[in-house]
């Protein structure tokens, strides 16, 4: 087994996801009703989720035969693996002309933790979720103080005032100006 | 006894169809608009109609099952505006808009959720009998608190003035010539009279090459391109090329001649097809409404049919009164209901293989 | 000469101080309601409606068309800002718009925005005033066969907008096209991809796609940096106005947009959105700074505001000849110009000609108070900016969640937000460009319904794509474009061997 550069690894990953989706999708369109139409309802959500499977597979494909590539020609010192690997973004290699000479990339973002987006979406489901039954006040104040806190824990009596302040602020503007009624929850 | 229905008509389909693709932004204009209309209700003074009750103590909700801009929803506006146009009704009348399933997620809850309810009611048509008979919705109009029909468009078959389609001779024959080549455009359930009619003309509806489009200015393009030979749909749809002349009325599938200028426009149980069929638009409450409510909106409607607001609306938009209340209102449901099932039948609209 | 005369006679009844004083509170409205994620110039308008009945005509015409200017404007301030999108055509305007902010030029990016607006809103309305009667015709050599071509050449332009792997891009335009498929058929109205649920039958709202797709990953991935991070966005709020390279790259990109988004605009049921989105791609196509593009590259801001606007003028000539409204926007504007007695059609110039030069004259005036009210405001606007980042990003998380809400009204739909959320985190994080899904998204109804209505008229038949001559010149123009390119690089690489070698 070859090892893959991680950016290739990847593209793996993004390939498996992308064919199970558009096996899923493909599937369920055994659930649409048949017509006589020329072109059925189910004609496009078929193209739509085999076009996906097909690019899913090819993105995998894509990837294992650059990493062998890689493979074969690392062991003969080029450069040039290190640069088709760099960056799982830019490996369009069907449009090499079309790259952008490299330097441009004036921030590459820095990629936070997983743990803290799985955390930060959490978080911000539970504020989804909570957002109608506990009702707009009282579910936002406590989300942004959470999200706040989580993030600048010393200034709690500033997240404590914008919280409130925020909710209270895009209630009132919501309700009474443009009469789009938030949920009230457990405080109506 | 408790329903009126009001006449609608078949433009809500099309509308709330021609908003699927921009949706979206309509959804959100559609919740503003309606809360927003709110606030204008709050301010009208008016007593309600003569009655000794206090009906209603509250706001009373004008739901609209469909998009804003949607036919029910322009219907809605319409009616709550000369409501309040014409202080007929004291309390604030919210509009809001309850999309999904065309309407059919609003009527089900109706039924059930809002059951007993006195300070709902919603705005329907020809759309929902439409799916009841598909069997994509368990209620129809009929089977709801009906309070009454307000009025109906006229379906109207036309065709370019360019083409070769002149008359409704012309159009069965070319239909019994080669069907296929006859391309019907057509918005959603508008296909249903037009089915009938070419099985009244001997023609297999089966065979009919309908061609969906979004309503009035998509056939128009349609047949101004040459993509669509004819179109049918409610009169207003047509209304501005006609008076232009692009486009030529061919039959109408109202029961009595239209008014002028349309009158010389033939009807198609005139011509000898015996199909009546119009687009109603109307309104009803839950089931079970407490007969207090439904009595003070099937007065409260009639007042409101008669004012001169309303009339406008109806005549601008070029739609036929047709107020019914009550067991009139309930037949004409029914009627109408018939021919809709009969119609889904022979074209088996979607159901069929 | 009789249009001059009778637009200067629509002027006289709008150039009233108490007339000016309504566009001027409308752009105002616009602006302020525009900026709130959710709420586009559709749902501005829509809350107005009830208010400008109570007005005279005149008066209710223009503090609508300000509100749509302005809520326009809006939109692509909060799009530039804080990446959230609130309508399609501003989707466009994120993508630069918001690379300029973080790289502290969001002042250039919402004045080239203004400048653009107005300038192709201009032209847009010139072209309206002088041209409709010609370009009407346009429409009718457009018949679904051309649509559909027409629809599929944008989507596979699509694939060029985003820079890398072009794989990549097409399943990001599948995805978005999958989406867009969930609901009910149009044509047949059967429930399809909805998983047996039925609040899934009305389709997946596009400002709770867009939302979701752009505005949550960023708004998370900066949360979940933490403080200990260094700051992902380096310079917002430090802030720099238009420099003089700026005018000289947005002029060019304004005058394309203008008269791209004003002949796309004129296609019935296209409209701005696809205006916006082909501007882009053409920028960057023709950019000789295509390395900029995905970077903050002002051209990609410039052109897809000015197309977007001019595309809204365009939009008015098959609403105003045919009574055809282009976008959901003109669908409320028909409705509105129906209930002051206004009927749309070929007629409308003769018959009601007082009314359609006072709005034509609406909008000129809405354009200019535009541009006087925001231009100041931008460096306001550009504070906001200056916000700690826990606190922008987490306000960012609810203001979505808002506009989610208001416009499902249900658990459903905070939860479909949450959800294309992740969707959108993890597409971003497998390097799946996020634009061409969402441009798929607004483009499958009308892909889907002209391919069907193509075969459905030719009884199954595809030869009404080489007969057709509009059609054939598409597909002409298009192998040209996918060949000529090929042929051109090519030719160019040759010549840099040729040199290379006479250089040695």
């Amino acid at each position: 087994m070859r090892t893959l550069t991680p950016a290739l690894r990847g593209d793996v990953i993004t390939g498996i996801a992308v064919t199970l989706v558009g096996a899923v999708y493909y599937v369920a369109t055994f659930w649409i009703q048949e017509t006589k139409n020329i072109v059925t309802p189910a004609t496009f959500p078929a193209i739509v989720g085999i076009a996906l499977l097909v690019l899913g597979l090819f993105l995998v494909g894509q990837a294992l035969y650059r990493s062998q590539k890689i493979a074969e020609v690392v062991p003969s010192g080029t450069t040039s693996a290190g640069s088709a690997s760099a960056s799982g973004g830019a490996d369009a290699s069907e449009d090499v002309v079309d790259v952008e000479p490299a330097g441009v990339v004036l921030d590459a973002p820095e990629e936070p933790k997983s743990k803290q987006v799985v955390l930060q979406f959490a978080l911000f489901f539970i504020y989804l979720g909570i957002l109608i039954p506990v009702g707009f006040l009282l579910s936002t104040a406590a989300f942004l103080m959470t999200m706040t806190s989580i993030y600048a824990p010393h200034r709690w009596v500033r997240n404590l005032i914008f919280s409130v302040l925020f909710a209270v602020v895009i209630y009132v503007a919501f309700v009474y100006g443009l009469a789009v009624y938030l949920p009230v929850g457990i405080l109506g | 006894m408790r329903s009126t229905a009001i006449t609608g008509q078949g433009r809500a389909t099309s509308a709330s169809r021609r908003n699927r693709a921009v949706k979206p932004a309509l959804k959100v204009g559609a919740v503003l608009a309606s809360l927003a209309l709110v606030a204008t209700g709050c301010g009208n003074k008016a007593q309600a109609p003569g009655e000794g009750s206090d009906y209603p103590k509250g706001p009373v909700t004008v739901n609209v099952p469909s998009e804003p801009g949607s036919g029910w929803d322009t219907t809605a506006r319409a009616l709550v505006e000369a409501l309040q146009k014409e202080e007929i009704v004291s309390s604030p009348l919210p509009v809001q808009n309850k999309p999904g399933g065309t309407g059919c997620m609003w009527m089900t809850s109706m039924m059930q959720q809002e059951k007993g309810k006195d300070d709902q009611i919603a705005i329907t048509s020809l759309a929902s009998q439409t799916m009841k008979a598909r069997g994509l919705c368990e209620f129809g109009p009929e089977d709801t608190t009906l309070i009454a029909t307000m009025y109906v468009e006229d379906f109207m078959v036309v065709s370019p003035d360019k083409g070769d389609i002149k008359s409704v001779e012309d159009l069965v024959k070319a239909l019994k010539k080669d069907p296929q080549k006859v391309t019907v455009a057509a918005s959603g359930d508008d296909t249903l009279p037009f089915a009938l009619f070419a099985k009244e003309a001997g023609v297999d509806p089966a065979d009919i090459n309908f061609v969906n489009y979004e309503g009035g200015g998509e056939q128009t393009t349609a047949m101004l391109n040459g993509d669509a030979k004819v179109a049918i749909a409610g009169l207003s749809e047509f209304r501005s090329v006609l008076e232009s002349g692009d486009i030529k009325p061919l039959v109408t599938f109202a029961k009595e001649p239209l008014q002028a200028p349309y009158d010389s426009v033939p009807t198609a149980a005139d011509s000898g097809y015996d199909v009546t069929l119009g687009n109603w638009r109307g309104v009803y409450g839950p089931a079970e409404m407490p007969q207090e409510a439904v009595d003070y909106w099937a007065k409260t409607l009639e007042e409101v049919s008669e004012t001169k607001t309303w009339k406008d609306t109806l005549d601008k938009n070029q739609w036929a009164p047709e107020f019914l209340t009550g067991d009139e209102a309930e037949k004409y449901a029914k009627d109408t209901a018939a021919t809709v099932e009969e119609g889904v039948k022979e074209t088996e609209l979607g159901n069929s293989k | 000469m009789d249009t001059l005369i009778d637009l200067g006679g629509g002027f006289a009844s709008a150039l009233e101080p108490l007339s000016l004083a309504f566009a001027l509170l409308g752009v105002l409205l616009g602006t302020v309601v525009g900026v709130l994620p959710g709420i586009g110039p559709i749902s501005a308008i829509a809350i107005l409606i009830p208010v400008s009945f109570g007005m005279e005509p005149v008066h209710g015409l223009i503090l609508l068309c300000g509100i749509y200017y302005g809520s326009m404007y809006g939109g692509s301030i909060t799009a530039t800002l804080i990446k959230t999108p609130g309508e399609v055509a501003s989707a466009v305007t994120a993508i630069e718009g918001y690379e300029m902010a973080r790289r502290g030029r969001g002042k250039a990016a919402l004045a080239t925005a203004a400048i653009g607006s107005f300038l192709a809103g201009t032209l847009a309305i010139i072209g309206l005033t002088f041209l409709s009667p010609v370009l009407v015709r346009l429409a009718n050599v457009f018949g679904s066969t051309e649509y559909f071509l027409l629809m599929a050449t944008a989507l596979l332009l699509a694939s060029t907008m985003s820079s890398g792997s072009r794989a990549k891009a097409l399943i990001s335009i599948f995805i978005g096209l999958a989406v867009g498929l969930v609901g009910l058929d149009f044509q047949t109205g059967l429930p399809r991809q909805t998983f047996g649920m039925s609040l899934l039958s009305d389709g997946i709202d596009f400002t709770i796609f867009a939302m979701a797709l752009f505005a949550i990953p960023e708004a998370i991935r900066n949360l979940a940096l933490g403080r200990g991070a260094k700051d992902v966005i380096q310079s917002f709020g430090d802030d720099k106005w238009m420099t003089k390279q700026d005018w000289q790259r947005s002029a060019m990109p304004w005058a394309r947009g203008s008269v791209l988004g004003f002949i796309i605009g004129i296609l019935p049921g296209v409209g701005p959105s696809l205006a916006s989105f082909m501007s882009y791609i053409m920028e960057k196509r023709i950019s000789k700074r295509k390395s900029e593009f995905g970077h903050g590259a002002i051209e990609g801001v410039a052109g897809p505001e000015a197309a977007n606007n001019a595309g809204v003028g365009g939009a008015m000539i098959p609403l105003f000849s045919l009574g055809i409204p282009g976008s959901a926007t003109t669908a409320l504007l028909l409705f509105v110009f129906t209930m002051y007695g206004l009927q749309p059609g070929p007629l409308i110039f003769r018959d009601e000609s007082g009314l359609i030069w006072t709005i034509i004259a609406s909008m000129y005036i809405g354009n200019v108070a535009l541009i006087i009210l925001n231009l100041p405001l931008v460096g306001v606007f550009v504070k906001l900016l200056k916000m700690p980042k826990e606190i922008l990003f987490s306000s960012i998380l609810v203001l979505v969640a808002i506009g989610a809400y208001a416009i499902e009204f249900s658990l459903f739909g905070l939860m479909l937000l949450g959800i294309f959320g992740v969707i959108g985190y993890l597409m971003d994080k497998g390097g799946i460009p996020l634009a061409p899904s969402i441009l798929a998204l607004v483009l499958v109804p009308l892909l889907e319904n002209n391919f069907r209505r193509m075969l459905q008229i030719s009884g199954g038949s595809f030869m009404p794509l080489l007969t057709r001559p509009v059609s054939l010149s598409i597909i002409v123009l298009m192998v040209l474009g996918i060949v000529g390119p090929i042929i051109f690089r090519w030719w160019v690489r040759r010549r840099q061997l040729l040199a290379d070698v006479s250089v040695a």
